[in-house]
């Protein structure tokens, strides 16, 4: 559970952040140090261009006359990790102060109840991943680096910005390549909970693991006035088929090791990673029977995704956090659904207003106690403490409240009460 | 009356409280069935095989249907992380149906044990050929209780043990076991009449492109045979490696190699080993022999998908304690593949044998189709070789 900014990444009292450790920024100047240019702060504009390879040069057909486009079809298109990429379209650093980030994947062990460890992708190593926490129109820099074998972006789900951030591959930039960085600009607007994911092969990257919530604060919260809420929580719903992951990573990485070897060479024919200069050439390649589709054949058994575990933060019940609340507090919670399917999240004991959808405010709040949480969507509601007591929220579409199918688990937790005598305290069941 | 209906009434009671109780420990039984991974695998290879042979010149051309096998795994996980199962296979061999494979294992992060009738470990590498006995002579080490090579040389009862080490890449492995054939073979030992000892370096088939060595290992083979004279022991070592001849996935050239010195047992002249002996297989099997075996493959997988491979295999033996008896051999095989798990096969097999072993040459034409499948159900074990297990560190659970 996330509260008042509890793992996550936020400037509001200082500018440049660096999660966790410096590891990512030793990274980022040894691979500068690596193409023989001068290292420089992140912020400041970096020069720093592989000599083999160039993803800021331009490759393709469509952006013929800007200094920027896919390399992905350049002949002898060739990969040599370390290279930072820092697209057009935002202002130059030169120009407004931005708040700097560092951000990168991995690929971790991660535990969502005891006994249950899978390996995902995860940003920063953890699940969800780090929160942002930002002011409406600040302008924020994410130094995004790949620390795996396999391709990544990132998408701002929700955010207005230029096209060249919005982090879909092959639509709006190339992936990520191994040991890259890539530097996303934006200004942070509208206010609200939003939130980021990958958007290479999204059902596996994003619903898995590489995904966290982004809020944009308002200067002054209009909201505040109805609903003095005094404290925030973030809660990601997920939902994870721990065996598609596993093959799906094990086929990914399978097939990149030979990709990114030919990459390394030079010899990689791009149509082997399915990518193709337009739909002409695409439909070319597969009527010709030059390209064989992958999808005319299902890649591993776990094609059909079927979650076992669903999750809150990264956890599923009983290893879920507890909402805490105390008599006569507002609180204010975040659902954000980085699931793909919908949830249906009833809260015991309690009417909650829903305020705010996709980071906008309702024109006229809602009383609810049960709120349809869509794939993809964020909604806000504000909670009233008055009634003390432990009281489970939960996802009533049942069959998400079980741990690989043992009910009690998956989504589920419990908000309680802090300044309350129980007369029955809870305990952990794991078996009904 | 009343006291039939009295009695109606006990039994009925009985019934139902016997009922209840049944239900009730039932409720409390929290070890429930899991349902196994199930994983289904097997092929059907139909070659249409011309003969032409000098040691046999009334062999007739077939439909060979040899190397077809159907093979069913179960296994789960148990308490402490390791996965433990059973494998049942059952193949096609000559004019019968015979299992190859019945075998109980466990394995975990760190060692493995196999128990039941499986693959001997009486070789290292697998050579292109379209079929896993097409060279056996020079390829395995022999039964030297058995005249069917085919089956007997290749499968038998064995309980092995393997240790895992360097992440995963390198096993130290043991074995005991069986290989007489109890009821086609007059001459037999008794008891464990064979074991074993072997190093493997071996990557997982994932890496097989991005690595110079695919697969490389040593190997000790002792078997106990029975002679006119008593029991004797016969020792062959196996040595063999194969490896990347360019780092290219989409047009891969790999070579193998291996080598077999076995120390034979008893005496045998070369009236024991040429091919009107019935005994010639048992006997050539029993003969000290050294054997090398080469091949150079090709795989064109463009946009890194295998679509076709050839291959060239020449093997070479000589049966060391009898004059002139050598043999040769120089396979060319073809594959093209018509879709995932089907291929169109041709290979052609020319043997030349020495005057030790009554001379002549064999050759052998086929062309044919091969339908490979391996599907997986309730798969959630994954594999102890898999990318993330072997990179990302193992998960027991």
């Amino acid at each position: 559970m996330s509260s008042n900014k509890d793992k996550s990444l936020t400037t509001d009292d200082k500018e440049q952040t660096t999660v966790e450790n410096n590891k990512r920024r030793n990274f980022l100047r040894g691979a500068m140090a690596a193409t023989g240019t001068a290292a420089a702060a992140v912020a400041a504009p970096i020069a720093a261009k592989a000599k083999e390879m160039n993803h800021s040069l331009h490759g393709g057909d469509v952006m013929k006359d800007a200094d920027y486009g896919s390399m992905m079809y350049m002949d002898n298109h060739k990969m040599v990790p370390g290279n930072l990429i820092e697209p057009p379209g935002s202002p130059s650093p030169n120009d407004v102060k931005y708040k700097v980030f560092d951000i990168d994947v991995r690929i971790v062990k991660h535990e969502i109840l005891p006994g249950i460890v899978t390996h995902v992708f995860a940003f920063n190593g953890q699940v969800p991943g780090p929160e942002f926490h930002v002011t409406e129109d600040d302008w924020v820099q994410v130094n995004f680096t790949n620390r795996t074998e396999e391709m990544h972006t990132i998408h701002w789900h929700g955010i207005i910005l230029p096209y060249t951030m919005d982090g879909v591959p092959m639509v709006t930039q190339d992936p990520v390549h191994p040991g890259d960085t890539f530097v996303y600009r934006f200004q942070a607007k509208p206010a609200g909970t939003h939130w980021y994911h990958c958007h290479w092969s999204t059902p596996l990257h994003a619903a898995s693991a590489m995904h966290g919530a982004f809020i944009v604060h308002r200067k002054k919260e209009p909201l505040k006035k109805r609903f003095p809420y005094t404290r925030d929580y973030t809660l990601m719903l997920e939902a994870m088929d721990t065996n598609f992951i596993r093959e799906e990573m094990n086929g990914l990485l399978e097939g990149m090791k030979e990709v990114n070897l030919l990459m390394s060479k030079g010899l990689l024919d791009y149509k082997t990673h399915g990518f193709f200069k337009d739909y002409k050439e695409f439909k070319q390649a597969v009527d010709s029977g030059e390209y064989v589709a992958p999808y005319l054949q299902s890649r591993s058994s776990g094609v059909n995704i079927e979650p076992n575990f669903f999750m809150i933060n990264g956890k599923s019940y009983p290893a879920t956090k507890r909402i805490g609340i105390k008599q006569g507090e507002w609180i204010r919670v975040r659902f954000v659904n980085a699931s793909g399917i919908s949830h249906h999240m009833h809260l015991h004991g309690h009417d909650f207003w829903w305020v705010a959808q996709d980071g906008n405010d309702l024109a006229e709040p809602r009383k609810l106690n049960t709120i349809h949480v869509e794939p993809g969507g964020t909604y806000d509601v504000m909670v009233y403490g008055d009634n003390p007591g432990f009281w489970t929220w939960h996802d009533h579409k049942t069959v998400h409240a079980r741990n690989n199918g043992i009910y009690p688990g998956g989504m589920l937790t419990v908000m309680a009460y802090e300044d309350f005598e129980p007369t029955y305290v809870p305990s952990v069941s794991t078996d009904q | 009356m009343k006291h039939n209906n009295l009695i109606m009434t006990a039994m009925i009671s009985s019934i139902v409280s016997s009922t209840l109780m049944i239900t009730e420990v039932m409720a409390l039984e929290v070890d429930r069935e899991v349902m196994p991974r199930i994983t289904i695998g097997g092929r059907v290879m139909a070659t249409v095989d011309n003969y032409d042979w000098d040691t046999n010149k009334t062999k007739e051309d077939e439909i060979n249907l040899e190397d077809s096998a159907i093979l069913a795994r179960f296994d789960k996980r148990v308490y402490d992380g390791g996965v433990a199962g059973a494998v049942v296979g059952f193949k096609e061999d000559g004019d019968a149906v015979k299992f190859q494979q019945m075998n109980a294992f466990y394995w975990n992060q760190d060692f493995g044990v196999t128990v039941g009738r499986t693959r001997l470990r009486n070789t290292i590498i697998e050579f292109p050929t379209i079929r896993d006995d097409d060279l056996e002579d020079y390829t395995h080490v022999g039964n030297g209780s058995s005249n069917d090579q085919d089956f007997d040389g290749i499968y038998g009862k064995q309980a092995s043990f393997d240790w895992f080490f360097d992440r995963k890449l390198q096993t130290l492995g043991a074995w005991v076991g069986t290989r007489r054939n109890g009821t086609g073979f007059s001459t037999a030992p008794d008891g464990i009449d064979s074991y074993g000892v072997n190093y493997v370096y071996k990557q997982p088939e994932d890496y097989r492109y991005v690595k110079w060595i695919r697969h490389a290992g040593v190997s000790l083979d002792s078997q106990k045979v029975q002679l006119s004279t008593g029991e004797e022991r016969m020792n062959a070592i196996i040595a063999g490696i194969e490896f990347n001849l360019n780092m290219q996935p989409a047009k891969n050239w790999s070579m193998g190699v291996q080598a077999i010195s076995n120390d034979g047992a008893g005496t045998i002249t070369s009236a024991d080993i040429v091919h009107t002996n019935a005994n010639a297989a048992s006997n050539r099997a029993r003969a000290a022999s050294n054997s090398l075996v080469a091949s150079l493959r090709y795989t064109a997988r463009p946009k890194l998908l295998t679509r076709w491979q050839t291959a060239l295999t020449v093997a070479y033996k000589d049966y060391s304690d009898v004059s002139s008896a050598t043999q040769w051999s120089v396979t060319p095989s073809l594959v093209y593949t018509l879709g995932q798990g089907v291929d169109l096969l041709a290979q052609v097999i020319h043997t030349s044998y020495g005057s030790g072993l009554g001379d002549g040459s064999d050759n052998t034409y086929q062309i044919g189709i091969s339908f490979s499948l391996e599907t997986m159900f309730n798969d959630s074990i994954g594999e102890r070789s898999d990318i993330l297990g072997l990179e990302h560190g193992y998960i027991k659970r």
